[in-house]
């Protein structure tokens, strides 16, 4: 008898962890069902818009009509704003980090109506499924402002305080620090300019051929990615100047020298405003559509390689000697020969036809 | 007692399946396998034809090909099969050089998954049969290097071994460009021309093969289309999807078959 009701305990216990188990599960897997609400995404907006309000003496906001590229102009300090406008070298780069991050923020501003002005209902579940990204990378964005512009602040001082005496290495030192929070920053508000434009894409809105400005900014956005991802994700944490002397280095300041070039095209493309765009017929849409998919393939073998290549790592561990850096990653060249490939011919035969088929 | 066992025999057939589910569903599907085998190949194996490598495999046989070639005593459908041997080595090397710079970026699926073994094999025979053929002009060196009757003699051990060699390679290059289509993401290498190039060059292969002792145009033509189409960044491909005469012309190809002109500027290196 005791025997018996030992066993049947075990069995119990057994029973009761499975059962424990399961329910774990349900309630895990259960658990992400709860879309936001668009309600939320506004009022985070609004939190992010109020934090970007009470930095205009850093965040400068120029209003006039389609002026994307200076949207944000960023302040540095009497200094350093002498420097980056004088195209001094390791400053002039940042007014290509203004420019992505202007462009991002002028995407957010001029999009953001197309996800706030639905009402929960008439959001349908594509856009409800892309809130939640959406609204965590706008906090996302909203806790980066006041480091950065703490961080600006700091370069400004310094630079104000230091200036005359201190030599060049420290100075560069300090830039390089500040590069690196604003590439944090620049590439948090891409990323959220990104997230918003997957859900703008959620809503069907660009499936209307009479919404042909939307349209360009939506692919224009798409393109940013190109240029967040090369100066500021790979080049954007160290001193690329500085690095050692190859023919490596010279193959990749050739690269920088070419997708700088692009990024004027670009610009002008983003810069095009509705009066200067085509109207476009249904097969028109459907061709750009194509051609910005297949351009985004490209797109994405290009991220892939510069993430596969690390460009820090071969310039700061191998010496930009590519022949060593393959002894350790095999693809190195490879992937190399397919960023050259991407920004000397597929990025810039691209914006061609993307204008051609867009622009009057 | 029964009943304990019983439950737990239960409870581990759940686990076992519960890890055989995870795994499959988790697993990675992985395109480096294959792309590390034929980067490999060309950049330090019997597929790089690096001329300043003097010791490679490649350079070795080559130049133990163009040697034997002009030998004492040997026949007329030897030099034929000497230099259809070499000419399709050569352009192996152009060929797998392209596929070394595109697989990396292939997406996994089940072309891929069927036909990875497949060239994964004929690639290491081929290897290997490179590695007995540099075996035995590095052991026979002296009777090589110096005497031409006897370097005849050397045609008659190696020549199997140089067709085997050319059987793996066809074999491996036929799976490569099944993959290559069903899985290189990118439209402007992955496109109509390539496939009618890629397909054009491995029917070559092949018909070289089937007349290796003769004296024809397939190997040369295999190595024009290869040199000319792609290397050099391959940017006659790659400007394909702009080119609206080039398209017209590949369609035509496409359905009409081999037997026009645009084929034969095919071949000739001239679409």
């Amino acid at each position: 008898m005791t025997e018996r009701k030992i066993i049947s305990s075990k069995s119990k216990i057994a029973i009761s962890i499975l059962l424990i188990f399961t329910c774990l599960v349900c309630v895990l897997t259960f658990a992400g069902c709860g879309a936001l609400s668009v309600t939320t995404v506004k009022e985070s907006l609004d939190k992010m818009n109020t934090e970007l309000g009470q930095y205009t003496d850093v965040l400068t906001k120029d209003d006039s009509a389609h002026n994307t590229i200076n949207y944000y102009k960023v302040h540095y300090g009497t200094v350093v704003d002498g420097l980056v406008n004088g195209g001094a070298e390791n400053y002039a780069d940042l007014q290509i980090y203004n420019s992505i991050f202007s462009i991002a923020m002028s995407y957010i501003e001029e999009n953001h109506a197309v996800i706030t002005n639905l009402t929960d209902e008439e959001a349908n579940d594509a856009t409800k499924n892309e809130l939640d990204n959406l609204n965590s990378n706008i906090e996302s964005f909203t806790n980066e402002i006041k480091v950065f512009v703490e961080s600006k602040k700091s370069l400004e001082n310094f630079f104000n305080e230091y200036g005359e005496t201190m030599g060049e290495a420290d100075k560069l030192a300090k830039l390089r620090e500040f590069k690196r929070e604003y590439s944090n920053f620049v590439n948090k508000s891409v990323v959220l300019a990104s997230s918003l434009s997957s859900a703008v894409n959620a809503t069907g809105v660009l499936n209307d051929i009479e919404n042909v400005e939307l349209i360009k900014n939506f692919i224009c956005n798409k393109v940013l990615s190109v240029y967040n991802e090369f100066f500021i994700v790979e080049m954007g944490n160290f001193n690329w100047q500085e690095s050692s002397e190859t023919a490596t280095k010279t193959q990749i300041n050739g690269i920088i020298s070419s997708l700088k070039n692009a990024f004027i095209t670009y610009l002008q493309i983003v810069s095009l405003n509705d009066s200067s765009l085509k109207t476009l017929t249904a097969e028109e849409l459907k061709s750009i559509t194509n051609q910005a998919e297949s351009f985004m393939t490209e797109a994405n073998n290009f991220f892939e390689a510069l993430q596969g290549l690390d460009i820090e790592n071969l310039a700061v561990n191998y010496l930009n000697d590519i022949d060593k850096y393959v002894e350790d990653n095999n693809f190195a060249a490879i992937y190399l020969e397919k960023i050259e490939q991407f920004v000397n011919y597929t990025l810039p035969n691209y914006l061609s036809e993307f204008r051609a088929s867009i622009a009057n | 007692m029964k009943k304990g066992i019983i439950i737990t025999v239960i409870f581990l057939v759940i686990a076992v399946v519960l890890t055989i589910v995870f795994i499959n569903l988790f697993k990675e599907r992985d395109t480096r396998d294959l792309s590390n085998q034929v980067v490999d190949a060309v950049q330090e194996g019997y597929l790089n034809d690096d001329a300043e490598d003097t010791e490679s495999t490649y350079n070795i046989i080559n130049n133990y090909l163009k040697s034997v070639v002009s030998s004492e005593g040997i026949t007329a459908s030897e030099v034929n099969e000497i230099k259809n041997v070499r000419k399709l080595y050569e352009t192996y090397a152009l060929v797998a050089d392209f596929y070394s710079k595109e697989l990396v970026f292939s997406d996994y699926n089940d072309t891929y998954k069927r036909n990875k073994n497949d060239a994964k094999n004929g690639l290491s025979e081929a290897s290997d049969k490179a590695q007995e053929m540099v075996n035995y002009i590095q052991e026979n060196a002296e009777k090589v290097g110096e005497s031409t009757s006897w370097k005849a003699r050397t045609w008659t051990d190696l020549r199997n071994i140089a067709f085997t060699f050319v059987d793996a390679n066809n074999r491996a290059f036929t799976s490569l460009q099944v993959i290559f289509e069903a899985s290189v993401t990118s439209s402007l290498s992955n496109n109509e021309f390539s496939n009618l190039v890629l397909t054009a060059i491995n029917d070559n292969f092949g018909k070289a093969r089937n007349e290796i002792s003769e004296l024809a145009n397939f190997t040369d033509n295999a190595y024009i289309m290869a040199n000319s189409y792609l290397t050099n960044d391959y940017l006659r491909i790659m400007g394909y999807v702009y080119n609206t005469d080039l398209k017209e012309k590949v369609k035509y190809i496409n359905e009409n078959g081999t037997e026009n002109e645009y084929y034969n500027s095919l071949l000739t290196g001239k679409l």
